[in-house]
């Protein structure tokens, strides 16, 4: 399969979002604000483990992870090894709704999106 | 001493494959894996006794039925001899013998239309596909399996048999059924070999078990689980954090249930919008396990407790009773299930085998 359209898609597509966040209201986005933002643990509501995007997206964007309270193997985060991360805007924006709530607790900020947009898109193999 | 010739050559054929088959498809009993080689031997072996049966009426004078069927009163008089020890000694079968085989005949080919009757309930496949439901087919895959104990039962009996009658004639009667030769019995006829025919039979069911079997040689897996609705945004609402559980494996209450609750899912917010949901729980509902397209609807619907809407698979008596493996790893289908995408779930398809826990 030739991935090369996808891939440019992707290098279009995150610039888009990041658009679209600035102009809901967020700075400029930082890619060492955003990796910071990908790691950091939120005490769970439950009292259980700690959260982070990391319990489900695993410790390295360019590797898979396991979604920690089904197994599922999910896809690699950075569009450098999974060219359809961030084509989908609504995709997007549906999954930051979710993941952001169980994890975060609350809904996540348009500087939070576009921080993390730009850490994931920048990793390279 | 003289020889005569008295099993011709098709009837020992006939009795030596059948031996095969019958041990063929006790072997693949039981095990999905091995359900297409169970199938041919049944049918191999319902083939072997049709052919057995014609020969009953047109084969060599020891092999046709009326050589050795006898009415009760000659049954009778022979048990009577033989308790007596003045039985004498027959040239084919005895008049007990004689039944036996029919009792044979009988279950074999009982045992191949139950099994056609399950295959066709259960699976969708062979002639009766399509026109049997599924609960139907499992009605009778209890008397199939009895049958065959049955059978079993009947070959301890024959051995046995056989053993007694080849220390009473002092002959060994297996070996009969081999080369075909007895010690001559004075005025009984000698019977032609009949190897045309015999070449016949066998060209005839190797050809038969070629054909039967092609598509297994070709690579296909030919009881990979009847094909399942799917639909693309079902797929993509419900497959991303786990599995897409296939319809067929919650009762519709359930479906119905899990998609009014779906803010707060097992502690995640889905939140879907109302039309696609709604799509998605129609997906779900109208093909939940009430429509038990195959065996595993069948059980759910027929074992989850009316009373109770489980939100779980894994929560299902009849699943439980499967499964005995620990809640941590219960939800990853997929490493057990190859084809657990496909939602088919056959033993096929079984990647790590737990039976030793069972
Ligand atoms: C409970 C598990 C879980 C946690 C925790 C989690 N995610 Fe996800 N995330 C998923 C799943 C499942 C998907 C969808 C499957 C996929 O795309 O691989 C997904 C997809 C995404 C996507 C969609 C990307 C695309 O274009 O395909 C984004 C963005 C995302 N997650 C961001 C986050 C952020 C930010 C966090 C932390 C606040 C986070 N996730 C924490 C499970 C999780
Ligand atoms: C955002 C992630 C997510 C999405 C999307 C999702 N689920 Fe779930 N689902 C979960 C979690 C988490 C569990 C609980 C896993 C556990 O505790 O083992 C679960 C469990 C289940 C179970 C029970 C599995 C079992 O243990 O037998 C069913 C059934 C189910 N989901 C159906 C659905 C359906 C139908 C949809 C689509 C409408 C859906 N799920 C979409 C996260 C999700
Ligand atoms: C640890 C391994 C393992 C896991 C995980 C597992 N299964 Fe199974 N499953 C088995 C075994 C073994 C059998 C065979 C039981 C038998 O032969 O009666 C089986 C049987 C089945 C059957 C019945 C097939 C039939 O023909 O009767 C279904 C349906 C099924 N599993 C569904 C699931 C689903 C859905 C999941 C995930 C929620 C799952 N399994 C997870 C091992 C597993």
């Amino acid at each position: 399969m030739n991935l090369a359209p996808l891939a440019v898609a992707a290098l279009l597509a995150a610039p888009g979002l990041i658009d679209a966040y600035r102009a809901a209201g967020a700075g400029a986005p930082d890619a060492a604000r955003g990796r910071a933002f990908w790691t950091q643990s939120f005490a769970a509501p439950d009292g259980g483990v700690a959260r982070a995007c990391t319990s489900c997206h695993g410790p390295d964007p360019l590797g898979p992870g396991r979604h920690v309270k089904t197994g599922e193997v999910l896809a690699a985060m950075a569009p450098a090894v999974e060219p359809t991360r961030f084509t989908d805007p609504a995709e997007v924006e549906k999954w930051f709704k979710r993941n952001c709530k169980w994890t975060v607790g609350r809904e996540c900020t348009p500087q939070e999106k576009a921080d993390v947009v730009l850490f994931l898109t920048e990793v390279k193999r | 001493m003289a020889k005569m010739r008295i099993w011709d050559v098709p009837t020992r054929t006939f009795h030596g494959l059948l031996g095969a088959a019958v041990a063929g498809a006790w072997l693949t009993a039981g095990d999905a894996r091995w359900l297409h080689l169970h199938v041919l031997a049944g049918t191999l072996a319902a083939a072997l006794t049709l052919f057995r049966v014609l020969w009953g009426f047109i084969g060599g004078p020891h092999a046709r039925f009326r050589a050795f069927l006898r009415g009760p009163r000659d049954v009778r008089a022979h048990i009577h001899d033989l308790l007596a020890g003045t039985a004498h000694r027959p040239a084919g079968h005895d008049p007990l013998a004689g039944w036996a085989m029919v009792a044979a005949m009988a279950l074999v080919l009982l045992l191949a239309v139950t099994g056609v009757w399950v295959l066709g309930g259960e699976e969708g496949q062979g002639p009766l596909g399509g026109v049997l439901s599924v609960g139907q087919g499992i009605a009778l895959h209890g008397p199939h399996g009895a049958l065959s104990l049955a059978l079993l039962c009947w070959l301890g009996l024959h051995l046995a048999g056989v053993v007694l009658a080849s220390l009473r004639h002092g002959e060994a009667l297996p070996l009969a059924m081999v080369t075909g030769r007895k010690r001559a019995v004075p005025g009984a006829p000698s019977s032609p070999a009949h190897r045309g025919v015999a070449l016949l039979l066998v060209g005839a069911i190797a050809g038969g078990a070629l054909w039967s079997a092609r598509g297994v040689l070709a690579g296909e897996r030919p009881y990979a689980g009847r094909a399942l609705p799917d639909d693309p945004e079902w797929r993509s609402a419900c497959g991303e954090c786990h599995l897409a559980y296939p319809p067929h494996l919650l009762p519709a209450r359930s479906w119905t249930a899990l998609m009014d609750g779906q803010a707060d899912h097992f502690g995640e917010d889905l939140g879907l919008e109302a039309e696609p949901a709604a799509r998605v729980e129609r997906f779900l509902t109208s093909h939940a396990a009430e429509r038990e397209v195959n065996e595993a609807a069948w059980y759910v619907a027929h074992t989850t407790p009316p009373a109770e809407t489980p939100l779980r698979v894994t929560a299902l008596p009849w699943w439980r009773e499967r499964h005995p493996v620990p809640d941590d790893d219960a939800g990853r289908c997929g490493d057990c299930h190859a084809d657990a995408e496909a939602g088919t779930f056959v033993d096929g398809a079984m990647t790590r085998k737990e039976r030793s826990s069972r």
